[in-house]
Parts: structure tokens; C-alpha cells; sequence
């Protein structure tokens, strides 16, 4: 694989890799640097890229490894900062829809790191059960079992917080 | 409207398939949505508003060099073949034609009978610098012959000193 095909082929999917990176790791910076990392990893053996037949899938699967090694080795050094608490918002944020989406965007980062990721995968980059099934090296059907609890662990805590809201401004109960 | 409560409620047990979910997003892109759902927008528009992040695109020009020691070997490796195939076709298509000419004092003769007169010429004069170079040679075989009758004098000389001695003893 040359220059030119390398390009085509791969870096225009870094957009993927750096979203994917950044839901396992939380974190714009180090995903950056993972999705740099992985590209230089990538261009150092894209002799052997010729003989993969579907590079998206193979390289979001060598993404994912990537980051599940780096949180690893994070792990290994210390433990990983808690996770990101419910944070209260004033009534005036609530009723502005960024925050909503802030705050949904907390909820995801909060789901387990296979769950976050398939529903990512899915949701945000609009990935075939079959493709998620590939990176994440699960069935299809546990792909769906955890697409469908990831969705309605949000769709919970966006009802629950819904009335957290209606209690605290209308005073609801 | 019903439609959306039941895409809603396939959406959340896994059970939409992409062009449901993508029919989904766009009924929360609107501003037609039920007031049951519009807890809901907030996570749709966020996978929209996720889509848009963007990764800084990593410089090729960074990316280290191939070694091109390797490649230099391949390309060295492809011309010599190639150079050497058009050589092998070259002579295969036009092979070395016989020439008929004969070389006078550097000069090329193409004309037979010319070159054979000029060749039978040369081998007469040859032929006369041998006999002459050969006639000192028939002398010296002459004189050898001559030479025979004393050879034989030798030899009876040898014969009379026999006699005599034997003439002494007595």
C-alpha cells in the first residue's frame, strides 16, 4: 500500500478512530495522541494492509485494542479517576438543550466501556450489527443484547433525571 | 406519530435497523415531535452533535520513510531485467547476417572472382618464397649424400687396425 492508497484508505477514517477513541477514553487528548499512535502503527506495517479485505472494520478493531491497552497500562500505574458524578445543574441550564446534550454525552461516558462503545458504534457512526460484531470480537446477538441494555440504562437515567427536574423546578412529585 | 412510539420502543430493546434508527433521527430533527418523546431528543441530537467531532489529521510528511535500500534493490533488480529481455529480443528478431568479403590492405572486397585471382596470386608468391627458402635445405641433403662414401672409410679403417693388431699378437 502506498502513500496515496494509505491516505484514501486510512486516514480519511481518523475522524472514526479519534470519536471511538474518545468514548473508551474519555478524553479528547489522549484519544488524539491513540489515534496518532495508531496511524503511525498502521503506516509502519501497510505492507500487510494490502491483504486485509475490510480495512475500516480491521483498523476500528486495532483502534479499540489500542485504547483497551492503554487504559490497561493506566490501570497497571494507577487507578483510573472515578467516574464522572451526576452533576446538578441550575434551572436555567436545564432547560437549554446543550447542556441536555452534555449531559446525555456524561451518561453514555458512564456506561461500561463495551457497552458505551457498541452504542457509539452504532448510533453515532451508523456500524452494521456484523461490523460491531468484527471490533468488539462478540456475536451478533451479544452485540444486540448490549447495544439494547445500553440504550435503556439512558433512556432510564435521562426519566429519572427528568423527574429529579420536575421535582426540583414545578416541585412535582 | 404512532410509528415513532413504536420505532421508539424497537429502538430501545436493539431491535431497529439502521434505516428505522436513521428515520428515528430525523423525526427528532423536527419540530414535530410528541411531547412523550421529547425527553428523548436530547440523546438523538447528541449522537448527531458526536458525529461532527473531529479528529486533527495526522501529516503523512511526519510518517517515517520507507526503507528504501529495499527498494532501490527491486528497481535495480527490475531494470537490469528488463534491459536484458530487450537485448535477448533484439538478437532473437535480428540475428548476425553471414558477411561475403574479403579484406585487401583494409579495404573491403565484395567482388569473388577479383578476390579469387588476388588470393591465388598471393599463394604463388607464397609458394615461391618456400622454394627458394627450401633450396639451401635440398644443398646441404646433397652434400650429406656425398658425404656417405666417407662414412663408409671409417669403418674399414676400423676393420684394418683389427687385422693389424691381430698381425702383432702373432
Amino acid at each position: 500500500m502506498d502513500s496515496k492508497q494509505f491516505n484514501n484508505q486510512v486516514i480519511t477514517l481518523s475522524d472514526k478512530f479519534f470519536r471511538l477513541a474518545k468514548s473508551i477514553l474519555r478524553n479528547a487528548d489522549s484519544a488524539q495522541d491513540a489515534v496518532q499512535d495508531l496511524i503511525v502503527k498502521l503506516w509502519e506495517k501497510r505492507g500487510s494492509l494490502d491483504e486485509v479485505e475490510n480495512i475500516p472494520a480491521f483498523t476500528m478493531r486495532a483502534m479499540r485494542n489500542l485504547c483497551l491497552d492503554s487504559i490497561r497500562q493506566q490501570r497497571d500505574e494507577q487507578e483510573l479517576a472515578p467516574e464522572i458524578a451526576y452533576i446538578e445543574l441550575n434551572p436555567h441550564q436545564q432547560t437549554e438543550q446543550k447542556d441536555l446534550v452534555r449531559r446525555v454525552k456524561i451518561l453514555i461516558d458512564n456506561l461500561p466501556e463495551l457497552q458505551r462503545t457498541i452504542i457509539r458504534m452504532r448510533d453515532v457512526e451508523g456500524m452494521e450489527l456484523s461490523e460491531i460484531a468484527y471490533i468488539t470480537t462478540l456475536t451478533e446477538n451479544a452485540v444486540t443484547v448490549n447495544l439494547s441494555r445500553a440504550r435503556q440504562k439512558i433512556r432510564e437515567k435521562i426519566i429519572m433525571e427528568q423527574k429529579r427536574i420536575d421535582q426540583t423546578v414545578y416541585g412535582k412529585s | 406519530m404512532e410509528r415513532a412510539s413504536d420505532l421508539l420502543e424497537k429502538y430501545f430493546r436493539g431491535e431497529t435497523t439502521l434505516a428505522e434508527e436513521s428515520e428515528l433521527k430525523q423525526y427528532f430533527r423536527t419540530s414535530a415531535v410528541l411531547p412523550e418523546h421529547e425527553l428523548y431528543r436530547a440523546m438523538f441530537v447528541t449522537f448527531d452533535e458526536e458525529l461532527k467531532e473531529k479528529a486533527n489529521k495526522p501529516d503523512l510528511k511526519i510518517l517515517p520513510e520507507q526503507k528504501k535500500v529495499k527498494r532501490m534493490w527491486i528497481q535495480t533488480f527490475i531494470y537490469t531485467g528488463v534491459a536484458a529481455s530487450l537485448l535477448i529480443a533484439l538478437w532473437v528478431k535480428y540475428p548476425k547476417q553471414p558477411e561475403n568479403f574479403a579484406v585487401v590492405s583494409g579495404a573491403k572486397i565484395q567482388d569473388t572472382e577479383f578476390a579469387e585471382k588476388y588470393a591465388d596470386k598471393k599463394l604463388n608468391q607464397v609458394n615461391d618464397v618456400l622454394n627458394r627458402s627450401m633450396k639451401p635445405m635440398q644443398n646441404i641433403e646433397k652434400v650429406r649424400n656425398n658425404l656417405h662414401p666417407i662414412n663408409k672409410l671409417s669403418s674399414v679403417k676400423e676393420r684394418m687396425d683389427e687385422i693389424q693388431n691381430k698381425l702383432q699378437y702373432k
